[in-house]
């Protein structure tokens, strides 16, 4: 066993205070564990102090203000699958968080987690990268925002500097009646890491795609938006022609690997097939 | 080694030990207050042994710091039913034939619970889903499905 310091702040400016103490040692945040407990038995800290933010209730509210809706980091994916405005306002990510994991570990794991653990997998980034969603951080230095799709750097590394942490996500809900979605595809139907996973959001005005926004995990080193196939749908009405050349431009702009889940190959085939799927509806 | 108190209310009663900070709960219940009955499978939350109803809520105790369950409720298998009083749950896994090895019928049995508890009447896809984070690897499931059905219907 680690010889950590255990930190409990129970508000903001409690946590706060604490990350920017020199105190002791390093800060390792920990919210539900799910990623870190497995994590530490390979790799033990050293000099550290486990701070645990489960317990500053601001970090796990979900709320709408001035439009936009705000989710903790601290949220749940237990509490973010159940919650009435985002099933209401954006199911996508009610969606998503419904598949993380299984049931026991939805109770515990945090959508903060998800996204600063920075897998290219992780179920929850799709939809918040089609919904544009903000990540707000707090730190010594201060708050600041940064957009979710600049926030991923590289295979899992996140903007989040020493002494930072993620206070919430920020997103203004798709217009009435957009069509929206999440996929994940993976080698069993509960408890999977993903194969490959599509998030989207399409808005459609007098038949024609006013905005189109597709997002894609497990397909290249972090999360992304397939900015190219979204340009081809951007302005168009969709129709045969227009979703056969999207379809090629989203495989034409992912990176999937081989690993042990899947081929490359069949992640470029199967992110393909994904998206057709999710269009054909459109084609009336 | 720095240690902190930990109190938790196990099946129902106050229980007090010391436990570093990055112990799981899965180890202090085991390891510190004799809660045997809570099994260790993977150590990493993929298997559900481990299951406890934390203040309502199924979580994998393998997964759980001990201090992250400070002062609050704690259930294992044993505060769900006893031999002198079973829960109709163990009644029907007997019944049904649902315990082969044993190993997972705990935490099996901890997550049945939370499942009836919320939805007390689940559709057979309900119930595959309520146990999807339980592993047993010697019964094919069929009788557990049957046997968290069966419970079901008598509650």
């Amino acid at each position: 066993m680690h010889d950590l310091t255990y930190i409990n702040p129970s508000t903001m400016a409690e946590l706060l205070s604490v990350l920017g103490d020199d105190g002791p040692g390093t800060a390792v945040l920990i919210a539900g564990g799910t990623n870190l407990i497995p994590f530490m038995r390979e790799n033990k800290p050293e000099n550290a102090a486990l701070v645990d933010i489960s317990g500053v209730a601001e970090l796990s509210s979900i709320e709408e203000e001035d439009g936009r809706i705000k989710i903790g980091a601290a949220a749940t994916m237990a509490d973010i699958e159940s919650n009435s405005l985002i099933l209401q306002k954006a199911p996508l990510l009610a969606q998503a968080a419904a598949m993380v994991g299984n049931p026991m570990t939805r109770n515990r794991a945090t959508i903060g987690g998800n996204i600063a653990n920075a897998s290219p997998a992780a179920d929850t980034a799709p939809p918040l990268l089609a919904l544009d969603a903000s990540v707000h951080l707090a730190g010594p230095g201060g708050d600041s925002v940064v957009p979710l799709k600049d926030f991923f750097l590289d295979y899992r590394k996140v903007k989040l500097d020493p002494g930072q942490v993620i206070t919430h996500f920020s997103l203004a809900a798709p217009a009435q009646g957009a069509y929206q979605g999440f996929e994940k595809l993976g080698l069993r139907d509960a408890a999977c890491i993903s194969v490959v996973s599509l998030a989207w959001v399409l808005e459609i005005e007098a038949g024609a795609c006013v905005k189109a926004r597709a997002a894609l995990g497990s397909v290249a080193p972090v999360p992304m938006r397939a900015q190219k196939a979204e340009a081809v749908l951007q302005g168009e009405k969709p129709d045969q022609e227009s979703m056969t050349r999207a379809v090629g431009a989203l495989r034409s702009e992912i990176s999937p690997v081989s690993d042990l889940r899947a081929s490359g190959a069949y992640r470029r085939h199967a992110a393909g097939v994904m998206f057709e799927r999710c269009l054909r509806p459109l084609l009336g | 080694m720095k240690t902190y108190p930990l109190k938790i209310k196990l099946n129902g009663k106050w229980r007090q030990t010391q436990v570093s900070a990055a112990e799981t709960l899965l180890h202090a219940l085991r390891e510190k207050l004799d809660a045997f009955e809570v099994k260790n499978g993977c150590e990493q939350g993929d298997c559900g042994a481990c299951a406890v109803i934390l203040d309502g809520m199924n979580v994998n105790s393998c997964l759980t710091l001990a201090l992250q369950a400070d002062g609050r409720e704690v259930t294992t298998i044993k505060g769900i039913g006893s031999r002198a009083e079973p829960h109709q749950l163990q009644e029907s896994f007997w019944e049904k034939g649902a315990v082969q090895c044993g190993f997972c019928s705990a935490g099996m049995i901890v997550s049945a619970k939370v499942l009836l508890d919320e939805n007390p009447s689940p559709s057979r896809q309900e119930v595959k889903k309520g146990l999807s984070g339980n592993i047993c690897r010697c019964t094919g499931y069929t009788k557990i499905i049957e046997a968290v059905e069966h419970a079901a219907a008598k509650l």
